[in-house]
């Protein structure tokens, strides 16, 4: 009865798939009900913290130059970003600029970062350009630099988040998102920004801290396992690193701003938005009635959605991190923000899962815009020529893959939060039973996901 | 405001995904009887 009514209303399955996508969703949910059940039962004690510090640690041989490969490749691809979006054709589809900040800073440096650990650190040109300029200054000077101001403990991850966020404005409300020369101009204002941070309070203190890209990336780093650190490569458990992170101020807002971003991005190509009678629609009259411009009326109105996406999901997630710092019947407390390291897993989950599409078609136009990142006509690899294939992948083949992103991600999350519950409270029973709410967090953002992208036009 | 039916449909849709949440607050309503 169900979906023939469903689709009565207007819903298209995908035709290929066997069952219709709602009941992905609760098969997503009983998988997470099992694995919360089964880590109950069989992960007894903490031990993610125990094993970040462990593992094999490898000597890295040429340690030095390979970072200054890094910031050499970092800084070619941040000229090319600069240089292509000034002075190459604007249209967004011919220039490389557009292509380099959405699918490969934005998707595909995060992603690899899961997989292989701090790849931004690595390739950061802002970060190389202020070691290089450090050294060189020392160099010339003959002595030590002046001593950086102490980074304020209150900014904690904050400054990260609102850049983040600005980010995700600038992708899904700004009317001009895809204009190379504009992107250009905010990938020197960004440079400009964190060179000045980072001569202020410090290279390092400022890139753990304050730096967006780097904060934001550096956290999925913290689920791979693998860790780059002083010449030495730490092989360790997966997700074992998110257990080390210091839940300073910002540090929930950061990965709830992640989470809700990229849910208002699944919302506005879905029907409910973009539809005829949308939301997206009635809050662009609704900006135009109040006599914005039309560029205007469209912007707040995707602002508008933006802030409300990102308020429903943060009110979800700190309701659920709250309510697990409790049991009923018993005096003892977790502080707060415990369990905020188990949110890194969902926001991957959330980005894979609403960008996969995006890497693997998109990411392919990498290989013609690499031989003319100008779009002028020119072939300097002899790849000018290829376009994007669209058969790589079925659109059941990006519905598996989303469902398996989002399981895996929630089923992450909540052994992280398991595991911290045992660390925080003296009984295991009770550690399971502060759960319950993370567990119905966990559930509600992996259907809140999947329906997002059931509903997504294609 | 005026709702088209397709788009009634996508909100009734949603409550189609809201199940496993009802099914979990369920849960922990059971097992939380007798708490006080």
């Amino acid at each position: 009865m169900v979906p023939a009514a469903a689709q009565a209303h207007g819903i298209a399955q995908r035709a290929d798939l066997p069952i219709p996508e709602w009941l992905f969703a609760w098969g997503a949910a009983a998988v997470l009900i099992a694995s919360f059940v089964g880590l109950s039962v069989l992960w007894q004690r903490p031990l993610l913290a125990q094993a970040a510090a462990g593992g094999r640690t490898l000597h890295v041989p040429g340690a030095r130059a390979l970072e200054a490969v890094g910031g050499v490749l970092g800084c070619a691809g941040f000229a090319l970003i600069v240089y292509a979006g000034f002075a190459g054709n604007q249209a967004a589809t011919a220039n490389a600029t557009p292509t380099l900040v959405y699918v490969v800073i934005w998707v595909a440096i995060p992603v690899t970062s899961a997989l292989l650990g701090d790849v931004f650190a690595w390739v950061s040109p802002w970060r190389a350009l202020a070691r290089a300029t450090g050294w060189a200054a020392r160099r010339v000077g003959g002595g030590a630099l002046p001593t950086p101001l102490a980074y304020p403990a209150r900014l904690g991850r904050w400054p990260a988040a609102a850049g983040i966020l600005a980010f995700a404005w600038l992708e899904l409300a700004f009317v001009n998102r895809d204009h190379p020369d504009i992107l250009a101009g905010l990938a020197v204002a960004y440079a400009a920004t964190m060179l000045v941070g980072m001569s202020v309070y410090g290279i390092e203190p400022w890139t753990r801290r304050a730096d967006p890209f780097a904060v934001y990336f550096g956290l999925f780093a913290r689920l791979a396992p693998l860790r780059w650190r002083a010449g030495t490569l730490q092989l360790r458990a997966p997700l074992s690193g998110a257990a080390t992170l210091r839940p300073v101020a910002g540090t929930t807002a950061l990965l709830c701003v992640g989470i809700g971003t990229t849910s208002f991005d699944g919302f506005q190509q879905g029907a409910l938005w973009s539809g005829e009678s949308g939301l997206g629609g009635r809050l662009t009259r609704l900006f135009g009635d109040l006599g914005c411009g039309p560029q205007a009326a469209v912007e707040l109105g995707a602002t508008a959605g933006l802030v409300l996406v990102v308020a429903i999901v943060s009110g979800l997630v700190v309701l659920g991190m709250r309510r697990a710092s409790t049991v009923a019947g018993s005096e003892h407390r977790t502080p707060p923000g415990s369990y905020v390291h188990s949110l890194i897993p969902i926001a991957l989950a959330y980005l894979v899962a609403h960008y996969f599409s995006l890497l693997v078609f998109q990411g392919q136009a990498v290989g013609f815009l690499a031989s003319d990142p100008l779009g002028r006509g020119d072939d300097l690899f002899g790849s000018a020529a290829w376009s994007i294939n669209y058969s790589v992948v079925s659109a059941a083949g990006i519905w598996y893959v989303q469902v398996a992103a989002l399981v895996a991600g929630h089923v992450a999350g909540l052994a992280l939060a398991h595991d911290r519950a045992l660390e925080l409270w003296p009984d295991r029973r009770l550690a399971v039973r502060s759960q319950y709410w993370m567990l119905l967090v966990m559930v509600a953002l992996t259907c809140l996901g999947l329906w997002l992208l059931s509903a997504t036009s294609r | 405001m005026t709702f088209v039916l397709a788009h009634f449909g996508h909100w009734y849709h949603a409550l189609i995904y809201l199940v496993p949440v009802a099914v979990v607050m369920g849960m922990m309503w059971w097992s939380s009887r007798g708490d006080g």
